[in-house]
């Protein structure tokens, strides 16, 4: 496989009940290339198998077969602790609910990864409140996440996941608890993190209007590809 | 390693001082309670002893007594004995008793119909080295203590007296009060009557189980002179009776049975070494339980938080760092427990047995903290606080991260 794709799918297979009479097909072989620097929808309807790639492809949960390559490494031969190290270093994640740790102030819930990559404050200060800045919540600092509106919490979500500039940014329906406004702000910056520093970013949406802030959609129908537009 | 250590610390410390503080002190509280409980009966145990033992040393052995080989009826020159002994440096005070035994009558009526009679030991001492050892003085319930020159005149341990409370024997004198007369039939055929000044009470049923009179009254019921059926020796420390022992020897007062309260307690000893047993089985019961309210707690917590170790486990943190930072908080509460346990125990449980202490046959009781026990309590619930927080976070944590967040 060529190295200009940051990331890149075979035959991804992911069953569930693998073992029973009725075993359910969630991904029926997905081949995807994922070019540097490209934002990426995931699209299509409930159980079309969207948020099932996007886990395998984020390290979250491991496919049945199938091959998955992101940043020229064979994924499926990393262990647990290894994956763990690859999701910390190379991955950022945005979720649909936030998952902000609420015990954690604004600026600690950004820093948590910097922390886990056993770096001292006085390394990772600068990039954090710099990361702040960029989300637009200079001065929120000190904030815990039940002080912060759904459109802060999703912004401190997106500021936590790129602050160890990761190679890729997978964000799971991250507009589908927020208004419209809220959304906007939030995939501005996505779109802004992807123009101004070339973050890849995959993300999963069932809102059609999104497709105007990414550069490609892709669907998915019944766990396979659709088509590309 | 070390950073993985640092981050747990971090996430430990955030999620106890900014989480739900309600639920962080009932956890405490709970934690102390267990603690508590743990303490608490050993300390019963260990109490029930020492009233047992002190009881025996303060009334009835001292640290060391001296009493005539077997086959000898006196210590003979008492007094020689005495200056010996005195000039030991721990030796506090020392008290010759003279022993003997005869039928105590009580005419309760003075019609000679309705006699209470009762066999009892009678002791005959100096009132005033007396009280320097043992301690009667403090606790007359009725009338006064011995003085000198009360020739003819004696005071009754209640459990003999009768109709002072409840006695393990199952007879008495039916009720002697002061003022009474009671007629003493010596072994020896002499008999002598008796006004009852006063009325003891120990709650060591041995000691309450006597009439005393004066040494000098008894030297002439007996016909001695200058001897003594025993001699109690009080130490500064009753650590130091070995060495009294010891030196006692030295200075030949090998012709006479010296003993030390350790081995007058010998049947006390035994009862020790079964509450001990008790102690040490209750312990680890309440280690178990323990361990398994911890358990418990860091289980309901660790479900309650599942998703949250889901997102960590998603955004790259170490399992271990995640596991650990669930077992720190289990060590804090843990030793939260033992900490104010241990203060509630020490500076509440037990300064207010002091001021109102259980009221036990054998004496009235205080429950005791020893060293030992303590240190032994405090390592099986640090150790039960270690395992009942360590497995259910291992449990929970190493599940599949889709299975966390869902």
């Amino acid at each position: 496989m060529e190295d200009k794709y940051i990331l890149q799918t075979k035959e991804l297979v992911k069953t569930y009940k693998i073992d029973t009479p009725s075993p359910v097909f969630a991904l029926k072989g997905i081949n995807l290339q994922l070019q540097k620097s490209e934002f990426v929808a995931l699209m299509g309807r409930s159980g079309s198998g969207k948020s099932t790639f996007l886990h395998q492809i984020a390290l979250l949960d491991r496919p049945t077969s199938g091959y998955i390559e992101i940043d020229g490494i064979d994924v499926a031969k990393l262990t647990e602790k290894e994956r763990s190290e690859f999701r910390l270093k190379k991955l950022g994640y945005v979720f649909q609910d936030y998952a902000l740790i609420p015990e954690l102030n604004l600026y600690e819930n950004i820093a948590l990864p910097m922390m886990a990559l056993g770096q001292r404050k006085a390394q990772y200060d600068k990039d954090v409140l710099e990361i702040v800045e960029r989300v637009g919540l200079h001065g929120r600092e000190n904030n815990l996440p039940s002080e912060l509106s759904g459109g802060e919490q999703q912004r401190v979500s997106i500021a936590r996941a790129i602050v160890n500039k990761p190679q890729i940014l997978f964000a799971d329906e991250p507009t589908a608890n927020l208004d419209s406004e809220a959304a906007a702000v939030v995939l501005n910056i996505m779109r802004e993190l992807v123009d101004k520093y070339g973050q890849t970013i995959i993300m999963v949406t069932h809102e059609p209007d999104d497709k105007k802030y990414v550069d490609r959609a892709i669907w998915l129908k019944d766990g396979k590809l659709k088509n590309e537009q | 390693m070390f950073s993985n250590v640092k981050l747990s610390i971090f996430l430990a410390i955030k999620t106890i001082l900014r989480g739900d503080k309600g639920s962080l002190i009932l956890t405490v509280l709970i934690m102390l309670v267990v603690f508590l409980n743990l303490m608490f009966v050993d300390a019963i145990f260990k109490g029930i002893t020492a009233t047992m033992n002190s009881g025996k040393i303060n009334y009835q052995y001292g640290e060391v007594i001296i009493e005539p080989e077997e086959g000898d009826k006196y210590i003979k020159n008492t007094n020689d004995v005495i200056d010996a002994i005195q000039d030991f440096y721990y030796v506090s005070s020392v008290a010759p008793h003279l022993r003997t035994g005869g039928m105590l009558k009580n005419d309760k009526y003075n019609d000679g119909r309705d006699v209470a009679e009762f066999s009892a030991g009678i002791i005959g001492i100096n009132p005033q080295i007396e009280n320097k050892s043992v301690d009667l003085k403090s606790h007359m319930i009725e009338g006064r203590y011995l003085q000198e020159g009360d020739y003819d005149k004696a005071i009754l341990g209640s459990d003999l007296a009768g109709g002072y409370g409840s006695s393990v024997f199952p007879d008495d004198l039916e009720g002697v009060r002061t003022g009474d007369k009671i007629t003493v039939d010596y072994d020896n055929d002499v008999t002598r009557e008796y006004e009852i000044v006063g009325i003891y009470k120990t709650k060591n049923f041995d000691v309450d189980s006597k009439m005393i009179v004066l040494q000098d009254d008894l030297n002439s019921v007996l016909g001695t002179t200058n001897e003594s059926s025993e001699i109690i020796v009080r130490l500064t420390d009753k650590n130091l009776s070995k060495q009294a022992l010891a030196d006692f020897a030295k200075i030949n007062l090998g012709q006479y049975a010296i003993a030390d309260w350790e081995e007058k307690l010998s049947f006390g000893q035994t009862i020790n070494k079964s509450f001990d047993m008790i102690g040490s089985i209750l312990r680890v019961i309440g280690s178990l339980v323990a361990g398994l309210v911890i358990f418990i707690i860091i289980f309901v917590d660790i479900v309650n938080r599942r998703k949250q170790i889901g997102i960590l486990k998603a955004i790259g943190i170490p399992e271990s760092a995640v596991m650990y930072s669930y077992v720190i908080r289990g060590m804090f509460y843990t030793l939260l427990g033992v900490i104010f346990g241990f203060m509630l125990m020490n500076f509440g449980v037990i300064g207010f047995f002091r001021s109102h202490p259980i009221d036990f046959p054998m004496g009235d009781m205080v429950p005791v903290i020893k060293k030992e026990a303590l240190r032994m309590s405090v390592i099986l619930f640090i150790i039960a606080g270690l395992i009942g927080s360590f497995i259910p976070a291992v449990k929970e944590v190493r599940k599949k991260i889709l299975t966390l967040m869902r």
